[in-house]
């Protein structure tokens, strides 16, 4: 029983993990790469608002400032949900609005509904032994953009607008609530359609409105303990595009640019009960990006609330 | 049960996964490709055209070549079959890629360097400077030359002049000695390529590579091994289509460098290397005050930089005199606190709260900012494009380009004395709120740039291309309006830039009318 209920907190904790103002572009919401399940029928609703600024980037391996940026600053609400159809099944939904703007310079900032994300995960093995809680997870989502936005006014642009497909695989330890989960993925991203029809990109001009973004490997560790009442963990995350050119001398970002970033943080969660069951929970994260290409040197912040309850009412 | 169920799990998420993958992993994006066409006409009167630089089309004196019977022509058409017997794949794709046209090609090549090299220089913080590109070293840090719009501009009239006077000289030449290709002197060789009746002696794209390259070089300094490679495989690409023989390249190898070096000769004269004179800036904000400017530009950059090239107004015209520069420039624009700059301003604050997707689209297209060709790279590409789309032969697009590109370096000239004649700012400086979403370039506003380039581009395509006088036009006003989508110009700036442009490139309309090629 204990297992099942901190299984649901973890899950819905960090399946609104980390936060998109990271990036140059804030283009990369997060994907599910915890170690845990939702059970049967168990349903979380989560609002999250997070905040990504920086006033450095890397332009190319080159790190620099910009006071015609001055601090460009990702702000986001997210609506997440995520639901267990078996106990080893689960969906999960996410829907980001996101706004971007700078201190520095003329430049208008951008907003809008960003893209819209599904994720099926599902849990081939789960073993106890003496020494622990072994699980395996694999994951696999799609994104889809739900506006019209501009995707190539980078970094004021709020994404890049490309459908993307993904595989996660996911290995998760647990011992009397200490856990230890590692994930690695792999994200394949479309081509993009850009108002202009010819760019430059990779030293040459491309005649044509298309444009390719690199496809993207993530990889985490996080180091945890959950009990009934609260939750602490510290991750590690790493985004490493698979191809892509770096933002020329002076230039602005684009989305065939190699944007990869390595970025470190915590997170803490208190939760609330009801009588019925259901429960509420108040959750804060804080990161920062420490190395990086072509991105913000971001530090962000997540506040957010959750809902977490049983469809149809508690279980007997 | 719950095994089953797992198994069938796997397999779909399987399934679904390799699907959405391999969907998204095809990483090919697809570009239009050019081939070989034959011209529509060749053109027999070109040499008497009127040339640009030149005095006359006889100016540089081509060798009369052997006879096609001579032992030396024999022998040449025995290297060119043996050539053709061996060639590699990338030879073939040379020879390909080259049949497109040698003028278009090297007007594409000229658009992908503006691109490259149009960024600005960073702002150096141990001297306090924004740091100028030098052309003595051009690969250092900021790269030589910051291809800004007045300069690619001048880089693509150049560029177009020179092949333009040397095909007249060539074709002069290639009528007088009437040397046929020798795909037509011997049947039995195969040329890749289409052959025309179009003499051969000198080779057209021998003239066209190495005039090109000769003005690229010296826009390019950075660039002279890579220029030099395609170059030569543009001449050899001759050799190994069977459409040339060796002493056809040979002649027009010495042509193009010889015409190359006559305009060279101009553009070291032609008042570039005063065109960024900043002393002159504090005396040109004094004057315009004194016509009644109130509120004069300041760079809206931090630190702020100083303006982008102030003296390019002085710079040496191509169609008209600095005293009919003067009679162009519009009339003074609206004064701040005027009821015109009242209802432009509302304008703007307007597209600043609230612009449709199509404005924006507009604006974004159109941008033509950092990183990109330009807004003269942006109308080369169209002028590029109508010479295929029309068929042209070499010559005659080679003049479509000069035409083109001469008026859009005069509409630079024109507009940047405007700007600096009346120094007036843009509208973030006249009110914050005014917010772009595709920067402002660091150049006072009237007249606008773009609207500028773009009324004279349209204007004398559409004397030589009538039938696409509705879309040029269309694409025009587009273009121009692009700029108060994108909030970085009142209406006022861009509609005098508009009519402005047309006015300038009516000199060309008149030249055109003149120039001996008809149309």
């Amino acid at each position: 029983m204990k297992s099942t209920f901190l299984r649901r907190i973890l899950f819905c904790l960090l399946a609104t993990g980390a936060i998109t103002g990271s990036a140059l572009s804030g283009a990369f919401a997060q994907t599910p790469n915890d170690g845990l399940m939702m059970g049967k029928r168990y349903i979380c609703n989560v609002l999250t608002y997070s905040n990504g600024s920086w006033s450095g980037y890397w332009e190319g391996p080159l790190k620099r400032s910009n006071p015609n940026i001055g601090t460009f600053t990702s702000q986001n609400v997210m609506f997440m949900s995520a639901y267990g159809v078996t106990s080893r099944l689960n969906v999960i939904v996410g829907l980001p609005y996101i706004w971007t703007k700078s201190d520095g310079g003329h430049m208008a900032g951008q907003r809008g509904l960003q893209d819209g994300s599904l994720f099926l995960k599902w849990q081939p093995l789960k073993a106890k032994t003496k020494v622990g809680t072994f699980s395996a997870f694999a994951v696999g989502g799609i994104s889809v953009p739900l506006s019209n936005y501009v995707p190539d006014m980078l970094p004021f642009s709020i994404g890049i607008r490309s459908k993307t497909a993904s595989l996660r695989g996911i290995l998760n330890y647990n011992l009397n609530g200490f856990y230890l989960t590692g994930a690695a993925g792999y994200t394949a991203r479309g081509p993009i359609t850009i108002d202009r029809d010819a760019y430059q990109a990779e030293g040459r001009i491309y005649d044509t409105n298309k444009v390719m973004p690199p496809n993207v490997v993530d990889a985490s560790a996080r180091l945890g303990f959950v009990n009934k009442h609260l939750q602490i963990e510290g991750f590690v995350e790493s985004m490493t595009s698979q191809s892509g050119d770096d933002i020329r001398r002076q230039d602005a970002p684009f989305p065939t640019n190699k944007m990869d970033m390595t970025s470190a943080g915590a997170m803490a969660k208190v939760h609330f009960f009801t009588k019925s069951g259901a429960f509420f929970t108040v959750l804060g994260q804080y990161s920062q990006v420490l190395s990086g290409r072509n991105v913000g040197q971001a530090t962000a912040y997540t506040l957010g609330a959750q809902h977490t309850f049983r469809v149809g009412g508690a279980k007997n | 049960m719950k095994t089953i169920f797992s198994r069938k799990m796997t397999q779909w998420i399987g399934l679904v996964g390799l699907v959405l993958l391999s969907n998204a992993c095809d990483k090919s994006i697809s570009e239009p490709t050019y081939d070989a066409y034959t011209p529509t006409a060749l053109d027999a009167n070109g040499g008497t055209w009127k040339t640009y630089v030149l005095t006359s089309a006889t100016d540089i004196e081509v060798m009369e070549p052997k006879a096609t019977t001579s032992t030396e022509y024999q022998a040449e058409l025995q290297e060119l079959k043996t050539t053709a017997a061996q060639l590699s794949q990338t030879q073939r794709e040379a020879v390909t890629f080259w049949s497109a046209g040698g003028v278009y090609r090297w007007h594409e090549i000229a658009r992908t360097l503006a691109a490259n090299y149009n960024l600005p220089p960073v702002f150096n913080e141990a001297t306090g400077k924004y740091p100028v590109p030098d052309a003595a070293n051009p690969k250092a840090d900021p790269k030589f030359p910051f291809t800004n719009p007045p300069y690619a501009a001048r880089v693509f009239a150049y560029l177009a002049v020179a092949q333009y006077d040397a095909l007249v000289a060539t074709w002069n030449y290639k009528y007088k000695f009437n040397r046929m290709a020798p795909g037509k002197v011997d049947a039995s060789l195969k040329s890749l390529v289409p052959v025309s009746d179009l003499p051969a002696y000198p080779s057209e794209d021998a003239v066209v590579a190495v005039a090109s390259a000769e003005i690229l070089k010296l826009m390019f300094p950075g660039e002279v091994e890579k220029l030099d490679a395609q170059c030569v495989e543009h001449v050899n690409s001759r050799l190994w289509a069977g459409a040339n023989v060796r002493s056809d390249v040979d002649a027009g190898t010495a042509l193009g460098k010889a015409v190359a070096a006559r305009i060279i000769a101009r553009a070291k004269a032609d008042g570039m290397g005063a065109a960024n004179n900043q002393t002159l800036v504090a005396g040109m904000i004094t004057a315009a005050k004194e016509r009644g400017l109130t509120m004069e530009w300041k760079s809206l950059e931090t630190p702020a930089r100083p303006p982008m090239l102030p003296n390019y107004g002085a710079v040496k015209l191509w169609n008209f005199s600095t005293a009919e520069r003067n009679a162009l420039r519009p009339v003074a624009p609206p004064a701040i606190g005027s009821s015109e700059m009242e209802k432009d301003l509302n304008e703007l604050r307007g597209f600043a709260k609230n612009s449709t997707r199509e404005q924006k689209a507009i604006a974004s297209y159109w941008s033509d900012g950092v990183g990109s060709y330009t807004p003269p790279g942006h109308w080369n590409r169209a002028a590029a494009r109508l010479t295929r789309q029309y068929k042209h032969n070499e010559l005659r697009a080679a003049r479509t380009l000069a035409l083109t590109m001469t008026a859009v370096e005069d509409a630079g000239v024109c507009c940047w004395d405007t700007k600096f004649y009346y120094f007036t700012a843009r509208p973030f400086q006249v009110d914050p709120s005014i917010r772009s979403t595709i920067g402002t370039p660091n150049f006072p506003g009237y007249t606008s740039g773009h609207s500028t380039f773009s009324g004279a581009a349209a204007t004398i395509l559409s004397h030589l291309f009538p039938s696409e006088s509705a879309d040029l036009d269309a694409k025009a006003k587009e273009a121009s309006e692009s700029r108060i989508y994108g909030c970085i110009h009142f209406r006022a700036d861009c509609e005098a830039g508009l009519k402005c442009g047309a006015n300038i490139a009516a000199y060309a309309v008149k030249r055109a009318q003149a120039d001996g090629a008809t149309n």
